[in-house]
């Protein structure tokens, strides 16, 4: 499966998952799809959300990385440095 | 914000890595825990299916938090969440950090896709990282440009 699309509509996610589009709000009201509810009636589904329930072994990994013992205090007080965008 | 225990700090931080995941590829830091001084930093890129090039980046979140240890549990002392639209080339942001005085100011940024706006401050309240994310998720989900609209300057 191709996914060309940033969000996609409960509609295309149900077309693409062959189930009815009340499925797909049933599983976003579980909290098993998650959606950016943008107004009342209106959800966007990110594409990793989509990935993630239709073919999840493609998700790009997440990272949490802990590191105790380093010292970051001196950072405290510098002004941020400002990161290019895309950096 | 109120301070947190180390078990409400590490319950919050494991919350954010979950609801961060949902939307895009994250890595995130946890960096200083037996030190004074503690980050959170969270780099979010949005896809970030970044193998697939029908898919390629278009936003990024970046968050750090500063903490300090005090008697009463971790304390947030300084922040930086910052939105950079990667294909328009827009920026928005809230910070928690010292200005043109020793003593944090908390603003907002915002740069427009033609630069302008870099390196001005506007007036802002303290923020809490859960609700700055919402409304940069918002912003990307509305496929709308950065807009500075309603900023006020702080000088």
């Amino acid at each position: 499966m191709e996914f060309s699309k940033s969000f996609y509509s409960p509609h295309e996610v149900a077309a693409m998952a062959s189930v009815h589009p009340s499925t797909i709000l049933n599983y976003i009201a579980a909290g098993r799809l998650y959606a950016v509810k943008l107004s009342e009636r209106t959800y966007r589904i990110p594409v990793r959300a989509v990935i993630r329930l239709l073919e999840p072994e493609r998700l790009a990994s997440s990272s949490i990385t802990l590191d105790p013992e380093a010292d970051l205090e001196g950072e405290l007080g510098q002004e941020p440095a400002v990161e290019p965008i895309g950096a | 914000m109120r301070p947190l225990s180390l078990h409400a700090f590490n319950q919050r931080r494991d919350d954010l890595f979950s609801r961060f995941d949902r939307l895009g590829r994250v890595d995130l830091r946890d960096v200083g825990a037996n030190r004074r001084v503690r980050t959170i930093v969270a780099d979010l890129l949005i896809p970030g299916q970044g193998g697939e090039p029908w898919l390629r980046d278009e936003v990024r979140f970046h968050y750090q938090e500063w903490w300090r240890a005090s008697a009463l549990g971790w304390l947030r002392v300084r922040y930086d969440y910052d939105y950079f639209d990667l294909v328009d080339g827009g920026r928005r942001g809230y910070h928690l950090h010292p200005l043109q005085s020793p003593e944090p100011i908390a603003h907002a940024v915002c740069v427009r896709s033609d630069g302008s706006g870099e390196g001005r401050h506007s007036v802002a309240f303290e923020m809490d990282l859960m609700a700055v994310h919402e409304e940069f998720e918002r912003q990307y989900a509305g496929g709308r440009p950065v807009d500075c609209r309603g900023l006020r300057p702080i000088d």
